[in-house]
């Protein structure tokens, strides 16, 4: 249709009287660029909408994890009191001395203590492993590799996004001497001096920055990690923050934190202490399981999407459960067998009615009827699937309607023709050729029933949720109010989740409406 | 849940009893008299099965919703005076608890009257099931007894399961009704409740909202913020929209419009906590710098934007992003059935493309385009994920757009989020405004089909 | 291809005898849908101030070589157009002739009447408006009232101008259409089975227009019935299989026509 002659056009004089004139085209070119650009800028929102959230969504898809050798034992772990050795489950304390003392033999002395702010692991982190311990006492007294995830701060730090950084080598550096306390001048700790030929560029724009932000300076080896105090002109005055002093090691590098110390929610102590557990390789980076094997927490590092994905498949089940049957047959009265009179009509007018009423008023029907009135349990599956089964019902009865509308009247009259009754005509000729088509409907308007928030933040569903729920009566919660939930978290470590958890969900999605499609397909060419 | 199980089996057992009791009947009878029967033995066996047992799924579902409240007005009756004496709200909470406790059989109480009473709702509990039980097997055979009658080697078993297959095939299509009677009757009766705490002209026309203190109800702050959302995500979501359709049925080649129609509808197929979570994560922070920025501009006089982190033209913005793929849908549809025969015509004359377009084919298909306009405006009004997350929770009137503002659907979200005693003007409110809300998008879609059937009929 | 030459020179004659008066000159005209052929190699020259019937059974690209001339398959996808038509000596069908300018030039009335969904003034003053050909309200006037009488339709429509186009009767409904293309003073008008859509009263009056619109006009009409070409025109073209089989003055072709194809046409044998 787009011809570019159209548009290209000149010789105009010779047949006509008419000339077009220039601002007609421009005019029409001008309708035309916006129009395409819309379309354009419509898809790149999408595309932009979906990147974002992929490309956030990766950095949950790993976590930095403590990988510790422990030797539970009875003798440890078995409190006092208890009798049982189930108990040991229970003992949070007693694995995380455990861990502890492992992270202590590699740092040397108990440092972490002193860093008031936030623990390297959340005391809740053993608990599978205690479990686990507990279940099958057979572990007790065997050494093994355990993984722990760190505290989701420093995970984010180590994933660059709580303080921006640079490295580098401080390739022609030479060996380190030690320094008198008193030549330094403020002296806390154990005190070097590391000599260089060429400062590198970052350390020096560092020392020049304002006292306020002055970024943090550290140097670092295999065996030990020191932070820049202050910088002479051949050498860098150090302080040891962790490790033992090896005169002269093979390589020697510096790391620049930008972000002060002030604006960070992670201590200068604490930074040296990660990277030197990192570079010990006690904490590794390892692909985020739990993220799909567990239960909400209130510990980002513990939290997974199992439980709000079991909700929403149970919640689900009620929906089609209820939506189906009675949308069909609904759809089946209204084609095949209303007749043209007001009361269809009005049945008509509400269901087109209800399919644009907003959610929301769906999830106060629901708080005032079904929860209120009712008295059915609050946060159930089993009133979350009524409330959005009520709301997909006039989505399945209009795209029914239509699936058993575009059934050719042919089938009809030769079955009606040979006798069949109304009822026989529907179920046995017109229903299975408009099957495919009633499937296709019914599985869009259910997945846009597992993507609705609203209603079910108004029926208590937004509840923390860390067991998974094994019916439909019991308290639960489903991916997108999930969604909603971990958005508003205040820690940034939520984002990655939230981002991983909506990248679940669109797959799901996406999965319902190719299923859709291959039907729709498959019905079309037959 | 043991009880469904209980019902399920029960249902079953009684289903497999009644179905080959109709059909050995049907069976004896074809023998009994030598002739042939004029429906088949199987479908005397579902009408037997129908008329047994639809009476006792009823009677169960009757009984699911009926034997809490039974219970626990029972149990109320019971109770001692220094119990009654407690507000209601204690009142509630105390017997959730004891409720809660009911299935936790191994705590112990440490108080003896909790405990007695814990066993007392067991125990009342149990008799209003065995009642209502023994009542829905009476009801289950009544229905047998009722329809055996009708069995007879001539009976026209079929037609009455047609007739019954098509009175529930119609009670389905009534449910729609239903549900619109069950929303105005929740909004009404709540609504009404909360109008004997507040004049109802404070609400409508009061400018100062507050419910924390249950006294402020002044909705004008809140009807602002929704209406001002809703201009924003429209000055958005119409023009794309329209643009869009423009050029997907007007300019766009069959391949390309095979591929940009659905990657478009993709963008209706999100849902919206997604768009809320992109408004926070990346247009609010946007917004928010670029308004910083312009306070910073010389001649701007200090803070003369807000920029708060949560802003209404954020929310707006988004809000029309996710809007366009709906007004561009129905658009197309509108656009697509303008008959050829006006675009031929137009060309005809010497028309440029743009020219059939603005001066032909829009002014005929203004109506649905309309339409498409006021379906668009009704979503945006009423939807609430991206406002809750993106538009913030304070209620004020203020021009300027990277401020935070609330939207009616942000209040009822926030208002009930927590829990949900139906007796403080608070929660009650919200029902309130979900009636307004209720009220106008129901205008709005009327007026729309309306305009849209209208149309459609033009051009049939 | 060879069939279609022998006609153009046994046509050629007459076509000398008056050759000033030769509106269009096609050469070699192809049109192609995608694979399939719509219209193959047709070479034909069209007299001006006559009436050209074009007819031929369903599908032999009689439609095909009338939309030839105002470019009007350019608005259909992957339709292709080669060859020469000449009309007042420029090749409209080359590239840098502006559709737009040319179609202002050769108007064309549909098979169904299609006035736009506007006033009946509205209808005829759309073209002199896109194409600024009135200077003033007036002027505008006059040149609705002048196509309206022209077309016929004056008398009929004078008191209700601002009525839609669509309330009048389908006969009127396609005179309001000639008026529609007579406003913007085209040299040629095409007709594509003007009258298919209507009763004899009305096909009756739009004839008789036709035979008044052949003094100002050259006038191409695709026609289903033969008896309304030997009717309203001088020149019959007769089409089969996307190919030109015959033109000749219209009383030859249904009297005697050259071509034993043609004789099987007029006399009933197909079609």
């Amino acid at each position: 249709m787009a011809d570019p002659k159209e548009i290209n056009m000149s010789h105009t004089g010779a047949l006509s009287g008419v000339r077009v004139v220039r601002t007609r085209r421009i005019v029409d070119r001008v309708l035309k660029g916006l129009a395409i650009s819309c379309v354009g800028l419509s898809i790149a929102f999408l595309a932009v909408i979906i990147l974002s959230v992929v490309s956030i969504s990766l950095r949950a898809l790993t976590q930095y994890q403590l990988f510790v050798v422990l030797t539970p034992t009875l003798e440890r772990l078995l409190p006092e009191s208890a009798s049982n050795v189930s108990d040991i489950g229970n003992n949070m304390e007693g694995f995380n001395t455990l861990v502890l003392e492992e992270v202590h033999s590699v740092l040397g002395e108990p440092l972490l203590s002193d860093s008031n702010h936030i623990e390297l692991f959340a005391p809740l982190a053993v608990a599978s492993i205690a479990e686990a311990t507990a279940e099958s006492p057979n572990l007790l007294g065997v050494s093994r590799q355990y993984r722990i995830p760190i505290s989701s701060v420093f995970d984010q730090y180590l994933k660059g996004q709580i303080a921006d950084e640079s490295f580098g080598s401080l390739s022609q550096a030479s060996m380190f001497s030690e320094m008198k306390p008193s030549a330094a001048g403020r002296a806390s700790g154990d005190l070097y001096s590391v000599g260089f030929r060429e400062m590198p560029r970052d350390i020096k724009t560092a020392m020049n920055r304002k006292r306020a932000d002055l970024p943090s300076i550290f140097v670092e080896t295999d065996n030990a990690i020191f932070q820049v105090i202050s910088v002479a002109d051949d050498q860098l005055i150090l302080e040891k923050r962790v490790g033992d002093i090896v005169p002269e090691p093979d390589r020697i590098d510096y790391r620049v934190v930008w972000t002060p110390e002030v604006q960070r929610a992670i201590l200068d102590q604490q930074i040296a202490e990660v990277n030197y557990l990192k570079r010990a390789g006690v904490i590794r980076p390892a692909l985020n399981l739990r993220f799909l094997s567990s239960g909400d927490s209130t510990y980002p590092e513990l939290a997974g999407i199992l439980a709000a994905l079991v909700g929403s498949f149970l919640t689900l089940i009620v929906t089609a459960l209820i939506s189906v049957p009675i949308g069909i047959m609904a759809a089946i009265w209204l084609e095949e067998f209303a007749p043209r009179n007001r009361l269809t009509t009005f049945i008509e007018v509400n269901i087109n009615n209800l399919a644009a009423v907003p959610s929301i008023v769906f999830g106060l029907l629901g708080a005032a009827v079904l929860l209120n009135f009712f008295g059915l349990p609050r946060s159930a599956p089993i009133v979350g699937g009524l409330v959005l089964a009520l709301l997909t019902l006039p989505t399945v009865i209009i795209a029914s309607r239509a699936a058993l509308n575009a059934v050719s009247q042919d089938i009809r009259t030769a079955a009606l023709s040979l006798g069949a009754s109304p009822m026989q005509m529907v179920i046995d000729h017109v229903l299975p050729v408009a099957a495919p088509g009633i499937i296709t409907g019914v599985i869009l308007g259910l997945a846009r029933s597992l993507g609705e928030t609203a209603p079910l933040l108004l029926i208590g569903m937004v509840v923390f949720i860390g067991e998974v729920p094994s019916g439909v009566g019991d308290e639960a919660t489903t991916l997108p109010v999930l969604i909603y939930k971990w958005s508003t978290g205040a820690e940034r470590a939520w984002e990655p989740l939230t981002a991983a958890t909506i990248v679940v969900l669109l797959i799901i999605l996406v999965l319902m409406n190719v299923l859709a499609s291959y039907l729709r397909q498959r019905y079309e060419r037959r | 849940m043991p009880f469904a199980w209980y019902a399920f089996v029960l249902l079953a057992a009684a289903g497999m009893a009644s179905y080959t009791a109709g059909r050995v009947q049907a069976l004896f009878l074809k023998f009994q008299s030598g002739k042939a029967l004029r429906s088949s033995e199987g479908l005397h066996g579902i009408f037997i099965l129908m008329a047994t047992c639809l009476p006792m799924f009823l009677g169960l579902a009757v009984l699911a919703s009926v034997d809490g409240p039974i219970v626990r007005g029972a149990l109320v009756s019971e109770l001692p005076e220094r119990l009654l004496a407690l507000p209601t709200v204690q009142l509630d909470q105390y017997l959730e608890q004891l409720w809660y406790l009911t299935g936790q059989s191994d705590v112990q109480l440490s108080d003896p009257f909790d405990d007695a009473a814990r066993w007392r709702i067991v125990a009342l509990m149990g008799q209003v099931r065995l009642v209502g039980g023994g009542s829905i097997v009476a009801m289950g055979l009544a229905g047998y007894w009722f329809a055996s009658r009708f069995q007879t080697v001539d009976a026209p078993i079929r037609d009455y399961l047609e007739t019954t297959l098509r009175m529930i095939f119609f009670a389905s299509a009534a449910v729609a009704v239903l549900i619109t009677i069950g929303i105005l009757a929740s909004l009404v009766f709540q609504g009404v409740r909360f109008f004997a705490f507040v004049n109802p002209l404070d609400f409508l026309f009061g400018t100062s909202w507050n419910p924390s203190n249950n006294q402020d109800f002044g909705a004008i702050p809140l009807f602002f913020g929704t209406i001002g959302i809703a201009i924003i995500a429209m000055a958005v979501a119409a023009p794309i929209g329209i643009l869009s359709a423009i050029y997907l049925s007007e300019y766009a080649s069959p391949s390309f419009r095979r591929v940009a129609k659905p990657a478009m509808e993709v963008l209706a197929g999100i849902p919206t906590v997604v768009y809320g979570f992109f408004a926070i994560l990346l247009v609010a922070p946007i917004i928010r710098s670029l308004a910083r920025s312009v306070n910073q501009l010389t001649w701007v006089p200090d803070g003369f934007l807000a920029a708060q982190p949560n802003s209404a033209l954020a929310a707006g913005l988004v809000m029309g992003i996710m809007i366009i793929p709906f007004v561009s849908s129905v658009t197309d549809g509108v656009l697509r059935s303008v008959p050829d025969e006006y675009r031929e015509g137009a060309l005809a004359l010497g028309s440029t493309r743009a020219e059939m377009i603005l001066r032909i084919v829009l002014p005929a298909a203004r109506p649905g385009i309309f339409a498409a306009l006021l379906l668009g405006v009704s979503r945006a009004v009423g939807e609430t994920m991206i406002v809750v997350m993106a538009a913030g929770q304070r209620a004020q009137i203020t021009l300027d757009a990277t401020s935070d503002m609330t939207t009616v659907t942000a209040q009822i979200v926030s208002l009930l989020i927590g829990d949900s005693a139906f007796d403080s003007p608070r929660t009650l409110s919200a029902f309130a405004l979900g009636g307004v809300l209720f009220l106008v998008t129901v205008i709005f879609n009327l007026i729309a089909l309306r305009v849209v059937r209208q149309y459609r009929t033009a051009y049939g | 291809m060879a069939a279609a030459d022998d006609n153009l020179s046994e046509w050629s004659p007459s076509a000398a005898k008056d050759a000033e008066s030769v509106k269009v000159r096609c050469h070699n005209v192809s049109v192609m849908y995608g694979d399939r052929v719509g219209l193959k190699d047709v070479s034909l020259n069209i007299p001006d101030r006559a009436v050209t019937a074009l007819i031929g059974p369903s599908g032999c690209g009689k439609s095909s070589f009338l939309r030839c001339l105002n470019r009007m398959n350019d608005t259909i996808p992957d339709a292709q157009v080669s060859g020469e038509i000449i009309i007042n000596g420029v090749n409209v069908n080359s590239a840098d002739v502006d559709p737009v300018a040319l179609r202002a030039s050769v108007g064309m009335v549909f098979q169904n009447p299609n006035p736009f969904p506007k006033s009946i003034f509205d209808n005829v003053a759309y073209g002199p408006r896109i194409h600024a050909l009135a200077d003033g309200k007036e002027a505008l006037e006059a040149i609705v009232h002048r196509s309206l009488r022209r077309a016929g339709l004056w008398d009929e429509v004078k008191d209700r101008l601002s009525e839609p186009g669509t309330s009048l009767s389908g006969g009127q409904q396609q005179r309001l259409c000639i008026a529609r293309a007579i406003a913007v003073s085209p040299d040629m008008i095409l007709m594509d089975e003007p009258c298919s859509s209507l009763d004899p009263v009305a096909t009756a009056r739009i004839e008789e227009l036709i035979d008044e619109l052949r003094a100002r006009y050259c006038i191409v009409i695709v026609t289903h019935s033969l008896q309304q070409a030997a009717r309203v025109s001088q020149q019959t073209a007769f089409f089969h299989l996307g190919k030109l089989v015959e033109m000749d003055d219209t009383g030859r072709i249904f009297t005697n026509p050259a071509e034993g194809r043609t004789h099987d046409y007029i006399t009933g044998r197909f079609g």
